[in-house]
């Protein structure tokens, strides 16, 4: 009766704040909605992440070089062809980043540990080289305009509608992965983390169920780039390259593994700045380098982690 | 020689070679269905080696291997599973950051069909077949005594516990062999004495035959129908119980050329 | 003209090959790919930097202290960080260096911006002319520096005790503490020589190539190459490292120029398709 009634208040609860996020349009400022719009962005491409490290122990920097794919793919082709309405972009981004996912996964993920996490990164930087090369597609160094999401004859070039096509895949993002996390699939991944043998010897397919997750991965960290290019409507790859440790940080700080850390960290990760922005101006990266070294140290589930262990101990504590 | 028919495993001729050591020399057995089959053997003869290669992890690089009519000698590890086969190691193995519970329900892998798709939206199809095997897992955690601790980290747990577990993740592949690497390593007396019924169980009640790695003698030689001896990768003597006790080559591999484990 | 480009690439090579083999050697005694490498090679270079041109301080003294604070910042992280976190996951421990690399980068962009510095040369003089060959003092002087150097960690890691030791502990970690070596000393010793060998190649480095807080990017690239070699062996960090200097810098005669950045990544991925545990790298069986 309990948890039914815990599920109960959960589910309303959540069901509350993405009202809230839907209405946000009419009661914050632009600037907010603006920020507010960065953070689920970047809560939806470090889910992606979330799954490989934390479920699949696949160490990839490659999630930058996925969102700015997603970004570029996404305002090329609503360049190329100005009448697609946003969902049918979105959906060719999301299956393109996944099958960028599939090509560049199907031979990195017979590498491991640090061997993959360097193919990753190498995949990274190559194509943010790249992007800069071919810059009669893209703008090269110089960037790019992205243009304004369409619907049939509507331009949504206010930040409103943006952001609430943000809000939509955000909790469509929560909602899969959570799904997943409890399904035969999520089961599957989390054990190829703990130990792949096992998991073989239960009739798991690792390379395959493994390539599935980094294309899932992906996917997300693509559909991430391309909202992010309607959010900001301006490219360039260094916006990219410099994200480099900013995925650590969010998953580190919420708890990596966990469905809502993403989320959290994002949350605390974009706070950070305001906070701490005016006193390091030079030295930011001594704050954000801080706070890696004090949650791995001293807190390697994250914030979630902490509280979920908080809660389970006080609960033992009343039964014993 | 063989009835076919009647056997569920047939090793034929089978080698494997690390730096020219030979860790497996032309083994050749045959399990029969439903019967409890012990491998034993010094330290080093092969025993473990053996294993890796019945479920796929090593490669025989001469002979082949049969299960249950399929010639699994190239198959993957994941792929003998499919047709049955479930094991424990020796030195657990467990999904050390999951539950006891999802521990088990990762092993209900291939006894799930939904797919991504559906998985995706968790649609009623996902769900009902979730309830089935979480009944299933927690049929099987109740058999071995797990029910309490259902919802424990693996890492809470102490080690006849956690060797439990995984037993009972084999068990929740619902195989048609199980290979237990030795199950009563570091456990008691008395733990020792509850696994020789619970594997007697497995094979009575739930009609799984077991091959089983072990040391500890008196429980090999209670529970086992069969035993094979292994030294140098080689087999020394095979038959039942007494014939084992009684053959003068298994005494010598055994205290004529390096420290007993019985 | 190639071959000008070839003498370019050896000494390129040579920076490499001390990185990585920093980075190998760490890894091998302590499991750990430091992530942090290339900034303790940056900020030992700014070290360096502080001590010749802003207190005007002679060769002889700047370089010895610069290379003893290289080797501190490495034990300290070795210390403080990685011996909490080796044993425990793996995304924990790279975590933990790259939080390291960020500290570093932040405390050098407070204290000397991200501005580019000129690094005084220490090989000076004029072109060599060797027939139609011109050589660069520089260039010359680093090839040469480097060749000494990996001279003398091979007879340290051969030839001495502590040396020795150091071999046994990289081969076989229970082994060695069963031989009386002292794991925990040496895995400081490790990280130290790590240390060294990235301030040694920061400062052979910058007055090539400026200095700057970027410099720090060139772990990625020594990863590469040790990788390319066969990660986990010295000498193999060394190949690699050769190996990625010559083709990055004959490469851009025959392609674009903007593509260069990509030539290290090119190359380790067809080495790992054609042979996924690098040149010289054995394949290993985990044991259940």
């Amino acid at each position: 009766m309990q948890s039914v009634n815990k599920k109960v208040l959960k589910n309303s609860s959540l069901v509350l704040i993405v009202v809230l996020l839907l209405l946000a349009p009419l009661y914050i400022s632009n600037y907010l909605l603006y920020l507010v719009g960065v953070i689920l962005i970047m809560a939806i491409v470090a889910q992606g992440l979330n799954t490989m490290i934390g479920w699949g122990a696949i160490f990839s920097f490659g999630q930058p070089g996925f969102m700015a794919f997603g970004a570029y793919f996404g305002a090329i082709i609503s360049r190329l062809f100005p009448m697609l309405p946003f969902p049918v972009i979105l959906i060719l981004t999301a299956v393109a980043s996944a099958l960028i996912g599939f090509v560049i996964g199907f031979p990195c993920l017979r590498l491991r540990g640090f061997f993959l996490a360097m193919a990753t990164y190498g995949f990274s930087s190559a194509l943010f080289v790249l992007i800069n090369f071919f810059n009669n597609l893209t703008g090269g160094n110089e960037g790019m305009y992205v243009a304004p999401p369409t619907f049939g004859p509507m331009v949504l070039s206010s930040i409103e509608s943006i952001f609430i096509m943000i809000v939509i895949i955000g909790v469509l993002t929560q909602f899969f992965v959570s799904n997943i996390s409890k399904s035969r699939t999520g089961h599957a991944w989390r054990s190829i983390r703990d130990g792949e043998i096992a998991a073989a010897s239960l009739g798991i397919n690792i390379a395959r169920e493994k390539l599935k997750l980094f294309t899932f991965g992906s996917c997300l960290g693509g559909v991430g780039g391309v909202l992010y290019a309607y959010l900001i409507g301006y490219l360039q790859a260094d916006f990219f390259s410099i994200m480099g440790l900013s995925f650590f940080l969010i998953l580190v700080v919420g708890g990596i593994g966990t469905v809502w850390g993403p989320l959290l960290g994002s949350v605390i990760m974009m706070l950070i700045p305001q906070v701490f922005g005016g006193l390091f101006n030079q030295s930011m990266n001594l704050v954000y380098g801080a706070i890696l070294l004090i949650f791995v140290l001293i807190a390697p589930n994250g914030l979630l982690g902490m509280f979920g262990s908080l809660i389970t101990n006080v609960k033992s504590r009343g039964k014993a | 020689m063989k009835n076919s028919m009647n056997s569920i495993l047939t090793l034929q001729d089978i080698s494997i070679s690390f730096g020219g050591i030979k860790a497996v020399n032309q083994l050749s057995l045959d399990v029969r269905n439903q019967e409890i089959f012990a491998i034993i053997g010094p330290n080093g003869a092969g025993k473990t080696t053996a294993f890796n290669i019945i479920s796929g992890l090593y490669r025989a690089q001469a002979g082949s291997v049969l299960f249950s009519g399929t010639d699994i000698t190239n198959l993957l590890p994941h792929q003998i599973a499919h047709l049955g086969m479930g094991r424990t190691f020796q030195n657990l193995e467990l999904f050390t950051l999951m539950s006891v519970e999802d521990n088990l329900m990762a092993a209900r892998h291939m006894h799930t069909k939904t797919n991504f798709w559906n998985e995706l939206i968790r649609n009623k199809k996902v769900k009902d077949e979730e309830e089935q095997n979480r009944k299933k897992v927690h049929e099987i955690l109740s058999f071995l005594n797990l029910g309490e601790v259902a919802n424990k980290k693996v890492t809470d747990l102490g080690f006849p516990i956690q060797k439990r577990v995984e037993l009972g993740r084999a068990l929740a592949l619902e195989p048609k062999l199980l290979l237990l690497d030795e199950p009563a390593a570091g456990l008691n007396f008395v733990e020792t004495a509850e696994l020789s019924e619970l594997i007697k169980s497995i094979r009575g009640d739930l009609g799984i035959t077991v091959l089983l790695i072990e040391h500890d003698m008196s429980m090999v030689m209670s529970i086992s129908d069969r035993i094979i001896v292994l030294d140098y990768g080689k087999e020394i003597c095979l038959g039942v119980p007494e014939e084992i006790q009684n053959d003068a080559r298994v005494v010598e591999a055994y205290l004529g050329k390096r420290d007993s484990h019985a | 003209m190639i071959l000008e480009l070839l003498i370019d690439g050896l000494a390129v090579g040579s920076i490499y090959a001390l990185v990585s083999m920093g980075l190998v050697l760490v890894f091998q005694a302590t499991g750990t790919l430091n992530f942090a490498h290339g900034d303790i090679m940056m900020i030992s270079t700014f070290v360096a930097y502080a001590l010749l041109v802003q207190l005007g301080l002679p060769f002889i003294v700047a370089i010895p202290v610069a290379l003893c604070f290289a080797a501190v910042v490495a034990m300290l992280s070795e210390r403080l960080v990685v011996r909490r976190l080796v044993g425990g996951s793996g995304p924990a421990i790279i975590m933990g260096t790259l939080g390291i690399s960020y500290i570093l980068q932040g405390i050098a962009s407070g204290v000397w911006s991200d501005d580019i510095f000129a690094f005084p040369k220490i090989f000076k003089g004029n072109f060599i002319m060797l027939g139609d060959i011109r050589l660069v003092p520089q260039n010359i002087g680093v090839v040469v520096s480097t060749i000494v150097i990996i001279v003398v960690l091979h007879l340290f890691l051969t030839k001495t005790k502590i040396g020795t030791g150091l071999r046994a502990l990289t081969q076989n970690r229970v082994a060695a503490s069963l031989m009386g070596v002292r794991v925990t000393r040496m895995y400081t010793l490790a990280w130290a020589i790590g240390g060294l060998l990235a301030a040694i190649a920061g400062v052979l480095l910058a007055p090539t190539l400026f200095l700057s807080t970027g410099m720090s990017e060139i772990t990625f690239t020594a990863i590469m190459c040790a990788i390319i070699g066969g990660f986990g062996k010295i000498y193999g960090a060394v190949i690699g490292g050769y190996l990625v200097g010559i083709f990055s810098s004959i490469l851009p005669v025959y392609i674009p120029t903007e593509l260069q950045a990509i030539v290290p990544f090119i190359l380790l991925m067809i080495v790992l398709f054609l042979k996924p545990t690098g040149l010289l790298g054995k394949k290993t069986i985990k044991k259940v």
